[in-house]
């Protein structure tokens, strides 16, 4: 069986995140977001890759959110409302609602602001909400009869997931984003050991390991601190949901610690809301926030207060909290304009930035940037590049991997020298194999195929009967000890290497293979009497040849040398058939003789079902050599025996 | 009846959906005429309890036999559990109901079978089979090969049961008393340990995780009883640690953790090294379980983080990776530079259009590097940083142990906690401050500004442990800058400003850094008193909290720099005087403060010397020293004595600990020499047996001060010769007819100090108990005859005749039958098996002569059996007590809250009741049950208060104790005794009796209830005498308290007749101390026999310092006098 795997978006890129895949038959669409670095067409995933003709519905089984952040959902109602998709879509209850918040803000920017056309309108984003299945984490949902999914709690923002994707045997497991390491509101990405035969993971940050956390939060303050001490203006470009919340605690504790007044505004009406969210969706937030709300809610800020655009010609150090977090437009961008020039104010950039956009540029270090064709700003204030991205550092991504030992991995999100590296360390420290697909580019990944077999549970149980039952003779080893006159006598002790819990059982049976049935596994003589066959017994034989003569020469210089007597001379009945049997017999006795009763006849031997015989037939005369036959079951004894008598004929050459 | 029925059945039935194998034979489940059968048998079950020996064997009979008749699984389980029960109650034999058992086992239900294999390792657990001879050894062999053919079969209960049953039964086999030569029969004979543990670590790998789980169990139970584990198990336990289930993990690190313990310097392979590299087992054990802390469960987490401070040899440079998420330096890491913002990188980056790596991150680049297994990186650093708090406490907790052991380790660490600071969860918070301070306490840490600036700010914390223990993680750092010691203070204001409860534990707080930064505190002197050199200095209000707390400041830093002093103004060191006496604590003894002799020094030394009369920083024993001795001695006499105390003490000027010890053994010696006398008779022995006595005290006396390790031995013994002292004043005075005065007030000491003996101290043995309870004997004897010859003197001036001599008859007899009663009890104790029967044999005899000369007495009455008996008292030898050997805890407690406040006494209402705060810490006590607060009230009421349970708090074990085993080798349980505190309030209604004019003195004091010998009849003793002295007390009281008025009269310009005012008012105090009892005299009666004391059969012991508190009562409707 095959998984395929083609990112739209997000293949060694960062942004637009939508890949596909088709697992057990199935197509799932993952994500389906815009890029933040284009303003063109270029900024929606490649829809007609999966289909020219516009029929998605049928062609896709259903599509998954993992988070709200627009480069993984933005291009949703445009794929529903506009490209015409009408199946299912999932993601968890905190993402659908704010999702719409963060698409309306986008469309306003788009539309209002920039005068785009050809855009969803408000009325495509409440239609796409409507087809929208909200999960909970951990829930198992069947998509269909076949597609399972179920949601992994992510950390990232609020609300993200990672989704666990299973069709029949074969299995899949999304992240989305995520961070491996908690954070001052929410929990660190947890996953059961599920085992996955793909791994699609992100890798924003997969060349970078990520100093202590409270180092850099210390490092965030201090700066900050310096900055307003000096009269300056802070501004921090954050996207509404997430980091905003992360640093807007941290802030606002330290001011309270510090005892300082200089205003902190955090742009944007969302601000509320969102507030309103973490309080409504506090299960999703970490045990800290859980466990102290009662006492205290961590979002009622004391200290920080909604941004207006009038406070911009207010003078004075303030700190903003500015949208968007990547500087592409907005306040932050307005802000950002307006305070550039002056080398005493700052801007901290907390997260990642999308190449092409302000940001970018900004801490690419640019002196003078261009905004748009129209405007472009001298850039002296100072820059300040801060970690407190809230996706897995390199470790916390080998940490995941380990955590729920995928045994493939892809990687996504992130960008292709650094995937690169990343992708050696996989294959080297795991030993699994890892990709890197580009955009539009599919990786096929074989996975084993794993046929299910009915079988009832008492053919199960009778085999595992009669294991513990014959294992018993069988594992005692010939009990030479039976000198001792105590009570232990009475026990056979088994050598202790040997005393171990057994985890194959061997089991007999048919494979009853039917058109539209089930593979079963029978007992053979149930099957033999309801299909109405006969049995047929498998008999094998082999002859082993010798040197007669050799054997003869052996013989009558052993019977020369030990018993001299008369007889021995006549060989007028000379058998080497008999010779041959004896010389093998007695071999036999020595080899196995305790384990299994030997019968000796005239012209055979017979042990179980193995007979030793000579050639009765005259033209089997003539070929010579001993005939060693054996039914099937006694496969191993037989073996045994083959070598047994070789050995015993070999020593006559 | 079904539903039982039923639910066994739905049990069974989960099982075989685990297993997949259940037996199909439940045939007979729906048999109507079982199921009373099984009802029979739980009740049966539920009332084994009050079973007698007989009837336990009778039923262990029946069990056993109905074994092989009951065919229903569920009453078979039930039989074997009743088995099991009777066995445990009773004395038999453990082999016949094994054998029993051992033939269920043939028996098809999973369930019986299990229960069998449980019933026998609980037989086994409970030591009911017999190990001596060697036929028992082969049974338990026999046993052990039994069970271990049972870890074939498929359930897994089965295989779990059997390995659990092999744990308990291969120690059998290994501490059986049989000689060596006879145990080994030969090597085939049995398994050996070896075998046995490869079998069980066989099963680690089973395919059921619940077998997996008690196979490591069962490895970890047989190291518990002295199993040596071999090194092999090292491997077992690496495989369970990567096991899908968390319960199998755990003990994975729990095995790989005593693996590291047993061989520490074994070499391992590292197999995720890349060049070969071998490593210690520890570093190596130390490393997986750092890898534990970033496991998926936070169980697993939170144990890991929690055994990584176990570890003790792990190398530094292992223990220094777990701060740091940079790869190990070993491995070769080409690390890109930490900024790439700075320098070179910076251009080269701007050409390639990339972005700068973020400050705080890394770019790992190299290929080299090993991301997953890169040693201890940053466990933790992972571990601080975890969502759950158990996790960040456990970390918390290992660093600390961690710090304890590696000084270098904790300059790393210190950053690390001063941050956990500022967690979110309080007890996490608490517990990073209390470790650190620990941290402290054995290494100096040093806090640079901004880690100050931190842990100034959990001083605004809202709960008061945090406060707390802020102030004492303060008291143990030093700060590196001037600022720090600014900033300092400003919070040290705002919080007093804020949280004027936490008072004592700020200035507890800035006393301790007052020491430590005499420098800083130099600079800071003009600005924090607001001198200036162009304006004379104001007097600062001395109440004020601010100033007090800069006070101590100055004058603890005026220890290591005592040039402060010279900048100070005059008045600072009369407000020195002062607080000092109220803040006793706080104030460094003018001793402490070298003196060169400069002006302002001599100013000080003035100041000091008003205070050097007062009685000073005495313990308990100098109040119980004083407190008879000031019953026959006047004040200053004792004072007298004191000092002379002291200038021998400069005498002889101990050194060094081995002075200290040869000391010890002489006053040892002088007191066998005490012995010696006191078995000679004759009156002019006495005089010179009690200078003996004297002189002995004062050394022991001195032994307390100095000799730490046998200071509670000393004081012990000091005890115990006050006691004698006793006796020879009885002695000296029992022929006289001042004895009926002195004869309760005596026997009451007697009995005070017996008890004191007995129940303040942990670690008497009972040889030491009897000799003290001697003493209690001589004292009902001079009790009696106290109160005998009372009788006889006031029946005559009384007048009256016949009929009072008949109520003397009985009189007599019962106070001899009480006597009596104390005698046999006495006897009895003698009598115990861990006495030290050699020792008491010649007492033994006396007092069997005394109580046959008491029941004889108590027979005929008559006065020539009782001077008989009489002549006991005189020839009353106590026992020794051998104070050598004797390892002792004193319990002890002091009051931190209220303190004294005479000058501003709490002004209450007359008519609404009010709550006195009460905190104090009570040493060495096993248990809080029966410490209550003793409130003292005028009028010498006494009233006891009970807190709950939850007002005490434990600060620590005393764990560090290097005697430990020694005692707890005495004590039978080995329940550890504590340092608890305390932390309560009390509701005290005013009485109306109280003066309105002078304010009130309420005294409080920690006691501890215990059980005296006779109940009642003992306190009253103690009471009767109470209420002589109390009488006594308050003539006294009332010339001391006009000398006291006059005083301030006479005096009132200056403040140095207050202060010895005060000193003498506190001598007053202590005096009065002295006298009190431990029951409350009700109502002056003294022939009634009730009590009030607030727990019936107790009695209380008095075991902190009381501390007065004077309340002084508003006049009722104050107001509405004045309008009227």
């Amino acid at each position: 069986m095959t998984i395929q795997v083609v990112p739209l978006g997000a293949g060694q890129d960062v942004g637009r995140s939508c890949i596909l895949i088709t697992i057990g038959g199935k197509n799932i669409m993952l994500d389906c977001g815009m890029h933040m670095g284009f303003n063109d067409e270029r900024r929606f995933p490649d829809f007609s890759y999966i289909s020219k003709t516009g029929d998605f519905t049928e062609m896709l089984d259903c599509v998954i959110i993992s988070h709200f952040h627009l480069d993984h959902c933005g291009a949703l109602p445009f794929f529903t409302e506009m490209c015409g998709y009408d199946g299912p879509i999932y993601m968890t209850h905190p993402t659908k609602a704010i999702c719409p918040l963060l698409l309306e803000d986008y469309r306003k920017i788009s539309v209002d602001r920039k005068g785009e056309r050809n855009f969803f309108t408000s009325a495509n984003i409440k239609d796409c909400m409507k087809k929208v299945i909200a999960v909970n984490l951990h829930q198992s949902i069947m998509v269909d009869d076949d597609l399972e999914i179920c949601a992994y709690y992510a950390g990232h923002v609020l609300g993200a997931a990672m989704f666990y994707i299973r069709v029949g045997e074969e299995s899949l497991v999304y992240t989305g984003d995520y961070n491996m390491t908690p954070d001052r509101h929410l929990g660190s990405a947890w996953i059961d050991k599920v085992r996955p035969d793909v791994l699609i993971t992100e890798s924003t940050y997969a060349t970078t390991i990520r100093d202590s956390k409270r180092s850099r939060e210390r490092d965030f303050l201090k700066k900050v601190h310096d900055c307003v001490a000096d009269g300056g203006n802070v501004i921090i470009p954050v996207f509404a949901l997430g980091r905003a919340q992360e640093l807007c605690i941290l802030i606002e504790t330290y001011w309270e610690r510090m005892d300082l007044k200089v205003p902190i505004y955090f742009s944007t009406g969302l601000t509320e809301k969102a507030n309103h969210f973490y309080r409504l969706f506090i299960n999703w937030t970490n045990e800290k926030i859980k466990s102290t709300f009662v006492h205290r809610n961590m979002f009622d800020f004391k200290h920080i207060k909604p941004w207006e655009r009038s406070f911009i010609e207010l003078p004075g150090p303030m700190v903003v909290f500015a949208t968007p977090g990547m500087l592409h437009s907005g306040t932050s961008l307005e802000l950002f304009k307006k305070w550039a020039p002056n080398p005493k104010n700052m801007i901290i950039m907390p997260g990642y930035c999308v190449a092409g956009t302000v940001g970018s540029k900004v801490l690419a270090g640019e002196k003078k940037i261009q905004i748009d064709s129209f405007t472009s700003v001298d850039v002296n204030l100072q820059v300040k590049n801060l970690s407190f991205s809230a996706h897995a550092d390199a470790k916390g991504i080998m940490q995941l991997i380990r955590q729920c030992e995928a045994k493939n991995v892809v990687l996504v999100h992130g960008e292709k020298s650094s995937m690169g590296f990343l992708k050696s360390r996989i294959m080297t420290e795991f030993g699994i194999p890892c990709f890197d697909p580009a955009n539009g580019e599919t990786v096929s990944i074989e996975t084993t195929h794993v046929i299910p077999i009915e079988m009832s549970a008492s053919l199960l149980k009778r085999h595992l009967i009669r294991q513990s039952e014959a294992q018993e003779p069988d594992m005692s080893p010939p009990s030479s000890s039976e000198s001792s006159d105590d009570s232990t006598e009475a026990f056979k002790k088994s050598l202790p290497a040997e005393v171990r819990p057994k985890d194959t059982v061997l089991i007999q049976g048919m494979l009853v293979i039917d058109e539209g049935k089930p593979i079963r596994f029978e007992e053979a003589e149930e099957v033999l009497q309801k299909s109405g066959l006969a049995k047929h017994k498998v008999r094998f034989e082999v002859r082993k040849a010798y040197n007669a003569t050799a054997l003869r020469a052996a013989v009558e210089e052993a019977d020369y040398y030990q018993s001299m007597g008369p007889e021995s001379g006549g060989s007028s009945e000379w058998d080497s058939d008999a010779f041959a049997l004896d010389l093998v017999y007695v071999a036999l006795q020595s080899a196995i003789g305790n384990h299994v009763a030997l019968a000796r006849d005239g012209s055979a031997i017979a042990v179980r079902s193995i007979r030793i015989r000579a050639p009765t037939m005259a033209e089997e005369k003539e070929k010579g050599g001993l005939l060693i036959g054996w039914d099937y079951q006694d496969e191993d004894l037989a073996t045994r025996i083959l070598s047994v008598v070789t050995l015993a004929l070999a020593s006559t050459r | 009846m079904d539903g039982d029925e039923a639910a066994m059945d739905d049990e069974e039935q989960m099982d075989s959906e685990a297993a997949m194998d259940e037996d199909d034979e439940e045939d007979e489940e729906s048999d109507e005429e079982r199921t009373p059968t099984i009802e029979a048998l739980k009740a049966l079950l539920n009332r084994l309890s009050g079973l007698s020996n007989d009837d336990g064997l009778r039923l262990l009979e029946i069990a056993r036999k109905k074994l092989y008749t009951e065919s229903n699984k569920g009453a078979k389980v039930l039989l074997i559990h009743i088995v099991q029960a009777t066995l445990e109650a009773t004395d038999a034999d453990g082999r016949g109901p094994i054998e029993d058992l051992l033939n269920q086992l043939q028996a098809d239900s999973t369930e019986v079978r299990v229960q069998v294999y449980d019933t026998i390792s609980y037989i086994v657990k409970i030591d009911k089979l017999p190990r001596q001879s060697l036929s028992d050894i082969n049974t338990i062999r026999g046993l052990i090969t039994t069970s271990i053919a049972g870890l074939k079969d498929r359930h897994h209960r089965i295989r779990s049961a059997v390995l659990q049953l092999i744990s308990h039964l291969a120690p059998a086999l290994k501490v059986a008393k049989v000689p060596i030569s006879q145990s080994t029969t030969g090597p085939k004979a049995g398994y050996s340990q070896h075998d046995i543990q490869v079998i069980v670590s066989n099963y680690v790998t089973d395919p059921e995780p619940r077998v997996r789980k008690n196979a490591l169990k069962a490895l970890l139970d047989l190291h518990r009883q002295g199993f040596k584990l071999g090194l092999l198990m090292y491997d077992v336990a690496i495989l369970a640690l990567d096991d899908d289930y968390q319960e199998v993990r755990l003990q994975g690190l729990e095995l790989i953790f005593i693996l590291s313990g047993i061989y520490p310097n074994q070499t391992v392979q590292n197999p995720h090294g890349t060049a070969l590299q071998a490593l210690r087992l520890v570093d190596d054990a130390f490393v997986r379980i750092c890898d534990a802390v970033t496991d998926s469960v936070m169980l697993v987490r939170a144990k890991a983080c929690s055994y990584l401070g176990k570890f003790r040899s792990v190398g530094y440079s292992f223990l220094s990776q777990t701060f740091s998420k940079q790869i190990m330096a070993r491995l070769k890491v080409d690390v890109a530079p930490k900024n790439l913002a700075a320098g070179p990188a910076q251009k080269l980056a701007q050409k390639a259009k990339l972005i700068a790596t973020p400050e705080g991150d890394q770019d790992v680049t190299a290929q080299t590097v090993k991301l997953l297994d890169s040693g201890a990186c940053g466990a933790f650093v992972h571990g601080l940083e975890d969502e759950f708090q158990e996790v960040r406490s456990a970390a918390i907790t290992s660093i600390c142990e961690l710090c304890m052991h590696n000084p270098e380790f904790s300059l790393l660490a210190v950053d690390y906690l001063v941050d956990m600071f500022m967690d979110d969860i309080d007890h996490v918070r608490l517990n990073a401050l209390t470790s650190l301070c620990k941290i402290g306490n054995k290494a100096p840490i040093t806090f640079d500004t901004e880690q100050l600036q931190i842990a100034l700010g959990v001083l605004e914390d809202a709960d008061k442990d945090v406060r707390e223990a802020t102030h004492r993680m303060l008291e143990v750092i030093t700060m590196a800058t001037q600022d720090g010691m600014t900033s300092f203070l400003e919070s040290l204001a705002s919080n007093m400003r804020r949280f004027s409860e936490d008072q004592l534990s700020i200035y507890q707080c800035i006393r301790a850094v007052g020491r430590r930064h005499g420098p800083f505190v130099e600079v800071l002197v003009p600005e924090i008193l607001h001198l200036d050199k162009m304006f004379l200095p104001i007097e600062e209000n001395v109440e004020d909290m601010l100033y007090g707390g800069h006070l101590i400041l100055i004058f603890n830093a005026a220890i290591p720099n005592p040039i402060i002093l010279k900048q100070l103004p005059k008045y600072a060191f009369k407000h020195y005087t002062y607080l000092r006496d109220k803040y006793p604590n706080c104030f460094p003894e003018p001793t402490e403060i070298p003196c060169p002799g400069t002006q302002p020094l001599r100013d000080l030394a003035a100041a000091l010397t008003m205070t050097i009369v007062k009685p000073n920083t005495s313990d308990m024993d100098v109040d119980i020293a004083s407190r008879h001795k000031g019953s026959r001695r006047t004040a200053p006499q004792s004072a007298a004595v004191s000092s002379a105390y002291e200038t021998t003490i400069a005498a002889m000027r101990v050194q060094t600990e081995e002075d200290a010890e040869t000391f010890y053994e002489n006053v040892l010696h002088n007191m066998d020499r005490i012995h010696l006398l006191a078995r000679q008779r004759g009156s002019n022995n006495r005089v010179m047996l009690r200078q003996q006595i004297a002189a002995c005290q004062r050394d022991l006396h001195y032994i307390t001060n100095v000799h730490v390790k046998q200071a509670r031995a000393a004081e012990f013994a000091s005890m115990y010769l006050d006691c004698y002292d006793i006796l020879v004043q009885i002695k000296d005075t029992c022929s006289s007819p001042s004895f009926i005065m002195m004869a309760p007030i005596l026997s009451a000491q007697l009995f005070r100090l017996s008890y004191y003996m007995d129940h303040g101290f942990l670690g008497l043995d009972p040889t030491a108990k009897v000799s003290v309870g001697h003493f209690r004997v001589l004292a009902n004897l001079v009790w009696f005859f106290g109160m005998v010859q009372k009788r006889s003197h006031g029946g005559s001036s009384v007048n009256s005749s016949q009929r009072d001599m008949g109520m003397t008859k009985e009189y007599l007899q019962s106070m001899l039958q009480q006597a009596i009663k104390r005698v046999s009890d006495l006897q009895f104790q003698m009598d115990q098996p861990e006495v030290d029967q050699d020792r008491i044999q010649r007492h033994r005899v006396m007092l069997g002569d005394l109580r046959i000369a008491m029941l004889k007495a108590f027979n005929s009455p008559t006065t020539v059996e009782i001077i008989k008996l009489m002549g006991s008292i005189v020839k009353f030898v106590p026992m020794e007590i051998d104070v050598r050997h004797l390892r002792l805890h004193r319990i002890s407690a002091e009051i931190t809250r209220p303190i004294m406040n005479r000058d501003v006494p709490l002004e209450v209402h007359s008519t609404f009741p009010f709550m006195v705060p009460v905190e104090g810490i009570i040493h060495h006590v096993r248990d809080t049950q029966g410490v209550a607060v003793q409130v003292t009230f005028p009028g010498n009421v006494v009233r006891y208060y009970y807190p709950p349970k939850d007002h005490f708090t434990v600060i620590e074990d005393d764990v560090d104790r290097d005697d430990d085993d020694l005692e707890n080798e005495i004590m039978d349980d080995l329940v550890p005794s504590r340092t608890y505190r305390l932390r309560t309030s009390i509701e005290i209604f005013p009485d109306a009796a109280w003066g309105t004019v002078t304010p009130t003195d309420l005294r409080f004091t920690l006691t501890r209830a215990f059980q005296p010998d006779l109940v009642g009849h003992d306190e009253f003793i103690c009471r009767f005498a109470e209420e002589i002295t109390f009488q006594n007390r308050q003539q006294e009281q009332a010339r001391l308290l006009q000398g006291g008025v006059g005083g301030i009269r006479s005096g009132s310009s200056g403040s140095n007749a207050l202060a010895t005012n005060l000193s003498s008012t506190a001598s007053f105090m202590l005096s009065r101390v002295a006298t009190s009892t431990n029951s409350s005299p009700s109502g002056g009666s003294s022939s009634g026999l009730s009590l009030s004391s607030s727990q019936q059969n107790q009695s209380t012991l008095e075991i902190s310092k009381s501390t007065t508190y004077y309340v002084s009562r508003k006049a009722p409707f104050e107001g509405l006098g004045t309008t009227l």
